[in-house]
């Protein structure tokens, strides 16, 4: 009988380390939301935000359209505005496409043909189907043949800036960004447009931005 | 003694009900307010709000007033709106307004609306400016808000 009680004991003890990790984490956790991208999200820091990018592209495009030597031209003029264009000069992480790509879009989007918009980015797709039109491979298409593909009036230049201060003893940081815009005849050399945008954040908390 | 106590008690509880009623039925007028064009409206009423009931108090909460607003062409014909927001505080204050354009016949048109900060120092006005990417002839509604 004594010799049992170890026995017992032991058994309960593999019952119990047997149970112990089929024990799952059940609780509800923290679904993810749609958010509005022009304000503020849950996670904030002093980087360039969604709603920076939102603010700050709008405000160039209307700024843009604003401007008779660039939108009320008698003939469009031919933009190009990709990313070739950008500079980060800052410490923030900000894909240069995003913001290149929303400005030209929303400018599409508005401009409603008082300027017309070069596409550089597909070039090499461009050249190659030109070139199998002009073997014959396919017909011409339906609008029209051209010596060569557009030529660019005027290029979209930005460049990101930025100044970053830190209190050592609070962990407090704050950035300040200037991103300005110009517009750049590419024949003459001169600025036909400029434009900044600028803001300062400041955040205790650490935000990593990828 | 117990009486009186009870009588002032009653009193105060019930101003307080008729206030707390008062300012709630003017905060839904002012929420349910129609839509008017050529203005601005407020969305936060922390910042702006007229009750003429209420606890004993400021009949007008107006932190931010909208002192002068308007529109006017750009040298490409497209609209451009400016409202001066005055500060009746002494802080500093950043809010957020945005602008939706609509046609003559007061359909919405142009591009969507985007929030754009503006900051209005301590008791001091600022402007915000706001341009339409159409060249035709503009009704315009901005709201302003606290900016988060």
């Amino acid at each position: 009988m004594k010799a049992f009680k170890p026995i017992v004991i032991l058994g309960a003890a593999v019952l119990v380390s047997a149970c112990a990790p089929s024990r799952v984490d059940n609780a509800a956790g923290q679904p993810s939301v749609y958010q509005d991208v022009g304000s503020a999200g849950r996670v904030q820091g002093v980087g360039i935000e969604s709603q920076d990018v939102v603010a700050m592209t709008d405000k160039m495009m209307r700024s843009l359209l604003a401007n008779p030597m660039v939108s009320n031209r008698p003939t469009p003029p031919r933009v190009l505005i990709d990313m070739e264009g950008f500079k980060n000069e800052s410490t923030s992480v900000i894909n240069l496409n995003m913001l290149a790509k929303r400005l030209q879009i929303e400018l599409t989007r508005a401009a409603n043909g008082r300027m017309v918009f070069v596409n550089r980015q597909n070039l090499a797709a461009i050249q190659k189907e030109r070139e199998i039109k002009r073997e014959g491979l396919v017909d011409g298409g339906t609008i029209r043949k051209t010596q060569a593909t557009a030529g660019v009036d005027y290029q979209m230049f930005a460049t990101i800036t930025s100044q970053d201060a830190i209190d050592r003893q609070s962990q407090m940081r704050q950035r300040y960004h200037y991103i300005s815009f110009e517009m750049v005849d590419m024949e003459l050399g001169t600025l036909v447009w400029g434009d900044g945008f600028e803001m300062s954040k400041a955040t205790q908390d650490n935000i990593l931005y990828r | 003694m117990h009486a009186k106590f009870a009588l002032v008690a009653g009193l105060l509880t019930g101003s307080l009900l008729v206030g707390c009623q008062n300012s709630s039925k003017l905060e839904h007028e002012q929420r349910t307010a129609p839509t008017t064009y050529n203005s601005v409206t407020f969305t936060d009423y922390d910042l702006n709000r007229n009750f003429s009931g209420g606890i004993p108090g400021p009949h007008k909460v107006f932190r931010f007033t909208a002192e002068k607003h308007g529109i006017r062409r750009t040298p490409a014909n497209t609209s451009e709106v400016f409202v001066v927001l005055r500060n009746h505080t002494d802080y500093n204050g950043i809010l957020e307004a945005r602008t939706q354009f609509f046609d003559q016949s007061e359909i919405p048109t142009d591009v969507e609306p985007r929030w754009q900060r503006v900051v209005v120092p301590a008791n001091s006005t600022s402007v915000y400016l706001e341009k339409s990417t159409t060249t035709a002839q503009l009704k315009y509604r901005v709201e302003v808000r606290q900016a988060k």
